[in-house]
């Protein structure tokens, strides 16, 4: 949550494990312990809220990094993910797209990556 | 009886008896309340808190509270249930349980409280503990990974048996069930007749020789969720 991964779930998952814990404590350090995170829910939400990860503006949130999920497989396998290439082809489909025409037909063509 | 009372659990009046504990009389009534650590043949531990209830609106182990007149008992109650769900799901990530390959599986306690408290996946993150597993006694294995440190080992066998077999050691992450031999289990205290060997409600603690022996569909848990026992044995009463 603090590095801007949190996602609101996060909130409800962490509002009903520290719940779980008070109530089912049998000493006093079990039953107060949680009233830091559920406290920080009560009080400190705007604050919170900003952590939620950044909305890139189509209606998800940048929630899971996928980069740093498999930076260790990266490591360990000695070679960069495939997922690097789905990164490239994204960017080159957010590119603006021209219109081309071939033998009469009028097709989307993708802009080659110089053209950019 | 002059000592005995009524209680009211789940809106459901039963008798109880001066000196009894919530678990004893709801069991007596045939009101299941799903328990771990606790064991009908043992002195209540109270360390589980899987027996949790509202008693007159204050969280309780029935296990160790004892029952008083007119005292208000919810026990299938959402926040109840609740609570139980999260200290079974935390119990799955402590150790290492993968029920497909156990031993113990349509068996255990552990599983068949999941099942009955609707846990489908494990939520919280996984501690993936290295344990060790103690295969030295001849008829007996020590399967640490699966150990939710309940104590009915312990009890068993320093109440029951005698023996002393069985000890806690450690605090917190680090606590774990140890043998009280310098020579792991090939103890010659410990045997298969032991009641300490019987009790263990998950697959920590085996019968060599022994595994697989019944199939699907026969196991303990296979067609009745746990605590029908209990329940089923009110309904004998009641015909």
């Amino acid at each position: 949550v603090a590095a801007g991964h949190g996602e609101e779930a996060d909130y409800a998952y962490l509002a009903e494990l520290s719940e779980a814990i008070k109530g089912t404590s049998r000493c006093g350090f079990g039953q107060t312990s949680p009233n830091v995170v559920l406290d920080l829910l009560r009080h400190f939400r705007p604050v919170l809220e900003k952590s939620i990860g950044i909305d890139p503006g189509n209606g998800t949130r940048e929630a899971f990094d996928l980069g740093a999920a498999l930076r260790d497989a990266e490591r360990i396998s000695g070679r960069r993910s495939t997922h690097h290439l789905a990164e490239r082809t994204e960017h080159r489909e957010a590119a603006p797209r021209k219109e081309v025409k071939i033998d009469g037909q009028t097709r989307q063509d993708t802009p080659k990556e110089g053209e950019r | 009886m002059t000592d005995s009372f009524t209680i009211r659990v789940d809106g459901r009046v039963i008798e109880a008896r001066q000196g009894q504990t919530i678990m004893e009389a709801t069991e007596q009534a045939g009101i299941y309340i799903p328990r771990l650590c606790d064991h009908p043949d043992l002195r209540a531990h109270g360390s589980c808190r899987i027996c949790t209830v509202l008693a007159n609106g204050r969280s309780v182990a029935a296990c160790t509270q004892p029952a008083e007149p007119n005292m208000e008992v919810k026990n299938r109650h959402p926040r109840v249930e609740a609570w139980r769900r999260q200290l079974i799901a935390m119990l799955f990530v402590e150790g290492n349980h993968f029920c497909p390959c156990c031993e113990k599986s349509g068996n255990c306690e552990l599983q068949a409280l999941g099942y009955l408290h609707g846990m489908t996946a494990t939520q919280h993150p996984h501690l993936f503990p290295r344990r060790a597993v103690d295969g030295s006694h001849p008829d007996i294995l020590l399967e640490h990974n699966r150990c939710v440190l309940c104590g009915r080992c312990v009890r068993a066998s320093r109440d029951v048996d005698g023996k002393q077999v069985f000890q806690f050691a450690g605090r917190g992450l680090n606590k774990h069930i140890t043998v009280n031999t310098e020579a792991h289990l090939d103890h010659p205290g410990l045997d298969l007749k032991d009641k300490a060997v019987s009790v263990c409600p998950v697959g920590a603690i085996l019968k060599k020789h022994k595994h697989y022996g019944v199939p699907v569909g026969e196991r303990k848990f296979d067609h009745d969720p746990i605590g029908s026992d209990v329940e089923s044995h009110d309904q004998d009463k009641v015909t």
